[in-house]
Formats: structure tokens, sequence, C-alpha cells
């Protein structure tokens, strides 16, 4: 009874790995999950988009998670996905160092994020969860790119 | 023009004949003489100490006396040196500080303002997109710790390579903050009359004040979490 209104509070997520640490986004947000195939650069396009694959016929932007949160980049390697997420009606794919499982989390076991210093280019970390002892950024999708990146990145 | 210059010259000039531990004195003689300049008045109430420990700081005092700039006293504020005591509350009678290093300066932190101390956790979460001094989080019985390194803000550029791994984290401001420092060392027992406290509007709001005994610098705990919360921190 008493966990009646945890249970209805719990959003389910997905996690994945970037850089040794792990990420979680919302399952609601997921539409597949690809192993790396071919992704065909675009000239001109900002350095944090990898470039467009052909999914069923149609075209999606992949974006480089790693490139996006100002990480070192990585080769990718087995272990790599193409996470294929909705946004506001727009179709994109984020590249991961790999995906892990889904997991689901209650809205207050969602700390907000720490601020510290300029955060402008952090919005999108929505909390911080943890999880068998080890933290858990849970990302704001929405807020991944700003509304001018998320145009840029649907005219591609 | 001319100051500044001769002002980065002087110090460039000392840091290249001075060693390592005169290096590190010369850091503080830096802040000594920031402080001085700003504060006449403790100036003055430095030299009363009834100890006859002033000695110990009379050359440093003199080294710092060729750097010291004297625009820098016409940019302060004429009356932010009259205002009084400008020690904080909590240090108007002897109280204890931990004494740790950075860099290999040596900076304090008061023990009233100190919430504990950590061996430097294994597990630190980095946090993609914030300020580069902003390290990561790690646990601390169920609490989320900011970890932060200020050394770039606080060390002289010269001190900032060859830094030794972190041995521990200074907890501040009921834990929510992590001072990543090269090692504590002790605790040490001051008298208000041993530090030389700084003017509000000095250079250095991260600074309490200095400790000519110990060649060592205060930190303002509640500047640091206050400004590392707003993000003000320079």
């Amino acid at each position: 009874m008493a966990k009646e209104p945890q249970a209805a509070s719990a959003t389910q997520y997905v996690t994945f790995r970037l850089a040794e640490e792990t990420y979680a986004i919302n399952v609601m947000q997921v539409q597949e999950v690809l192993r790396v195939t071919e992704i065909a650069p675009v000239p001109g396009a900002p350095h944090y988009v990898l470039g467009i694959i052909n999914l069923r016929g149609n075209v999606v932007t992949v974006i480089d998670a790693r490139r996006r949160m100002g990480l070192m980049d990585k080769e990718s390697d087995d272990a790599s996905r193409i996470v294929i997420i909705e946004v506001g009606g727009q179709v994109v794919g984020i590249m991961v160092d790999s995906v892990a499982e889904v997991i689901e989390l209650a809205a207050r076991d969602v700390e907000p994020a720490p601020n510290v210093g300029n955060d402008e280019s952090s919005k999108y970390i929505q909390g911080v969860a943890s999880r068998d002892g080890e933290l858990t950024i849970v990302v704001d999708l929405n807020k991944l790119l700003t509304d001018d990146e998320w145009a840029e990145v649907a005219t591609l | 023009m001319s100051n500044p210059d001769n002002r980065s010259d002087n110090r460039e000039n000392r840091i290249a004949v001075v060693d390592e531990p005169q290096a590190l004195t010369a850091y503080l003689d830096d802040l000594l003489a920031e402080i001085t300049e700003i504060t006449p008045a403790v100036s003055v109430k430095e030299a009363v100490p009834p100890s006859g420990k002033v000695g110990d700081s009379s050359p440093v005092r003199a080294t710092v006396t060729p750097i010291k700039p004297s625009p820098a006293v016409r940019s302060e504020p004429p009356g932010s040196a009259g205002g009084g005591d400008p020690s904080p509350e909590w240090a108007r009678q002897p109280f204890q500080c931990l004494l740790f290093r950075l860099g290999g300066v040596a900076l304090a932190i008061p023990l009233v303002k100190l919430t504990g101390i950590l061996a430097m956790p294994k597990d630190i979460t980095p946090m993609p997109g914030h300020s580069s001094l902003f390290i990561g989080l790690t646990e601390h019985h169920g609490r989320k710790v900011k970890v932060v390194d200020i050394s770039a803000h606080v060390l002289p550029p010269e001190r900032l390579s060859n830094r030794p791994a972190p041995k521990n984290l200074i907890l501040i401001d009921e834990g929510r903050w992590g001072l990543v420092c090269d090692q504590v060392e002790e605790t040490l027992t001051l008298s208000p009359e041993l530090v030389r406290w700084r003017s509000p509007s000095g250079k250095r709001p991260w600074l309490s004040g200095t400790v000519i005994k110990h060649l060592c610098a205060i930190l303002d705990a509640d500047y640091l979490a206050r400004s590392l919360e707003k993000g003000t921190w320079v």
C-alpha cells in the first residue's frame, strides 16, 4: 500500500555509458537502439554532428554525445550504439559508448543538477541519482541542444 | 602602463632568481603586500603584537617593498581601510585553523568553517559542461559533495604544473563543497593579532588573511561556498 505513491511517480530511464560514467534518458523518448552503421558526414555541420544515417528510408542526424558534452573523442567500437530519440517531434540519433539497461527512478531519487560556475553549457543535466553506490547523471534530452541548434540539426 | 608592467617585471625577475621555498614565500609576499596596501589600519595593528615574533616577519616585509605598486593604493576606495576591525567574528579570540597544502602553498581554513576531511575519494563523477574547477560529485554519508579544485584561481601560474596528486578533500559549507588539496598537515591555534586580515574590497576575496609566522594564507570558506554556488568565482 505504502509503495503505491512512489511507484506512481517513478519514471523509466534508459542508461548509457559515456567516458566511464552512466547517463540516463527518459525511456519515453527512446525509439530504438542501433549498432553503429555507416554514418555519412555532412559538410559544414556543427562539430557535435557526426553525420546522417539512413534509417529504413528516413534520414536521421547523428549527434556525438561525447562532443556535445565536451568529453574526449573516442573511436566507436563493438559496444558503441546509436540511440534513436525523439525530441519535440524531431528524430535524431545520439552516439554513446554503450547502452546499459532500463532503470526506474522515483522523482525524489533524482537530485537537482549541481550548480557550479557557468551552467549554460550544462543545462541538459536534469539531475543526479545515486544507484548501487554510483552516481547516474539524468539528462534532459529536450535541453541537449538549444532551440536554435535543434532547428539547425533539423535542416541538415 | 608603467606600474602594472613594472610589477609583473619585478615578479618575473624575482621568480627567475629565487629557488623553490623562496618562490613560495614570494607568493605570500604578494598576498601580504596587497593586504598591507588595502588596510593600512591593520598594518598598524600588526606592528603592535606583544610577542617578540615580529622579527620573524621583518625580512618578509622587506622583500615585499620593491614590488608594491603605488597605484594600487589609489585604486582602493579610500574609506575601505578605515572601517574598523576587519577580522571576522569568529576570530575575535584565539581560534584554530587547519593547515593544508595546495600546489605546495600553505593554506589554512578556520576549524569553525570546516565540516570534515576526507581521503581523496576514488569515485568522483565528472559533470560535463561545467566550470573547469568543478571536478565532479562524490558521495559522503549519502550526500553529494561537489568537488572543486580552486588551484587555478588561487595559486600563482608557475605552481600549477607538476602538482602532486591530491590526497585529501576538505569539506566546507556543511559538506556541500569539497576542496581538493595536496594534503592536510596540522592544526594551528592562532591569536587574531598574528593574522593580517584582508579588507573586503581587496582583489582576492577568497582570502581572509595571512599569517606571517606560518607563511600561510587563510581562506574565506564562506566566500568560497557562496561564490562557487553563484558561479561568480573568478
